[in-house]
């Protein structure tokens, strides 16, 4: 079980979409993130 | 929607009604997202450190920002809002507002957010708060993108660090990660039990809001931080989700238990959340 969990981690910190969030694409927001968005922020 | 005295107007009264979010200003570019996306309305300075991004034409209401909301619905208690305001724009459109229509923006307006002012109560003794619909809670409704958004709003990725006589160090580590709301959607937090498969739903004791919380460092490591790698945060909160899995791979390895290793955890707790300086 820690084996899977690190083996887990190890992908997830090795996810390189997940670390270029400085790239202006991922601010192209989809139609269901605005609507969570507006559901935990908007009036 | 906002309804105030003014003597140029027919009725005496002037009523504006907008759609808006505030987000703190290191989450500007998220809010730029919205105007890029909804092609309408501006961003302008809030309170503090806040930006807002408004909606105030009827016009752009109406033909932009209401067709989003019913093709993509709001899944908690702000639906009800947004219908009450719906029918606001509804009755503005028609043009001139007569007396009773007025009276039935009123109406609207006394079931909205936080209700009447003192002042609009006093002006409009004959008011009946229209009726709130509750808004069913669908469980196959919970997009993950739609979770994704909420996060960015209402997530909470926390490490948190208490005393432990029986740890080598003297304190133990833990991480949570928790989604909270009114307790109104109470459903709402329970459904993501079920999305996540993990965590569990507390009230909080003021009663006024509640908490989906997963304490699991398994269920963390094994379904909320691969969630969001799938599905990544867009936002400044990326940046605490970031500094969570560095704490998780820290604890995967027992890394926490070493002087060394805590020391570290310490250092990305600290620079976290309201920690957070860029």
């Amino acid at each position: 079980m820690k084996k899977l969990i690190k083996q887990t981690l190890k992908l997830t910190l090795g996810n390189s979409r997940y670390f270029s969030l400085s790239n202006s694409s991922a601010f192209v927001l989809d139609p269901w993130y605005i609507t969570g968005l507006v559901d935990g922020e908007g009036s | 929607m906002c309804i105030s005295k003014d003597s140029k107007r027919p009725l005496g009264y002037v009523i504006t009604v907008a759609f808006e979010i505030a987000l703190d200003v290191k989450d500007l570019d998220t809010l730029k997202g919205l105007q890029s996306y909804f092609g309408v309305g501006g961003i302008y300075k809030h309170v503090g450190n806040m930006m807002r991004y408004k909606v105030s034409s009827t016009k752009d209401l109406t033909n932009v920002i209401i067709p989003h909301f019913d093709k993509y619905p709001l899944l908690s208690q702000k639906g009800a809002d947004f219908e009450i305001l719906k029918s606001a724009i509804q009755i503005i459109n028609k043009g001139v507002v007569s007396p009773e229509q007025l009276q039935a923006l009123v109406n609207l307006r006394a079931s909205l957010n936080r209700g009447l002012s003192s002042n609009l109560q006093a002006l409009f003794p004959e008011t009946v708060p229209v009726k709130r619909r509750v808004i069913p809670f669908v469980a196959s409704s919970l997009h993950p993108l739609w979770v994704v958004g909420f996060t960015e709003a209402e997530g909470n990725f926390y490490i948190g660090v208490t005393q432990d006589a029986k740890s080598k160090l003297g304190v133990s580590t833990r991480l949570r990660f928790a989604l909270t709301q009114h307790s109104r959607d109470e459903k709402l937090l329970q459904g993501f039990i079920d999305f996540f498969g993990c965590g569990l739903y507390a009230e909080r004791n003021n009663k006024l809001a509640g908490d989906f919380k997963v304490n699991s460092f398994e269920d963390i490591s094994r379904k909320i931080i691969p969630f969001f790698c799938k599905y990544p945060l867009l936002g400044s909160k990326s940046l605490d989700l970031k500094a969570f899995i560095e704490a998780a791979k820290i604890i995967s390895e027992k890394g926490h238990l070493t002087k060394e290793g805590f020391g570290e955890i310490e250092r990305i707790k600290a620079g976290m959340n309201k920690g957070r300086t860029h």
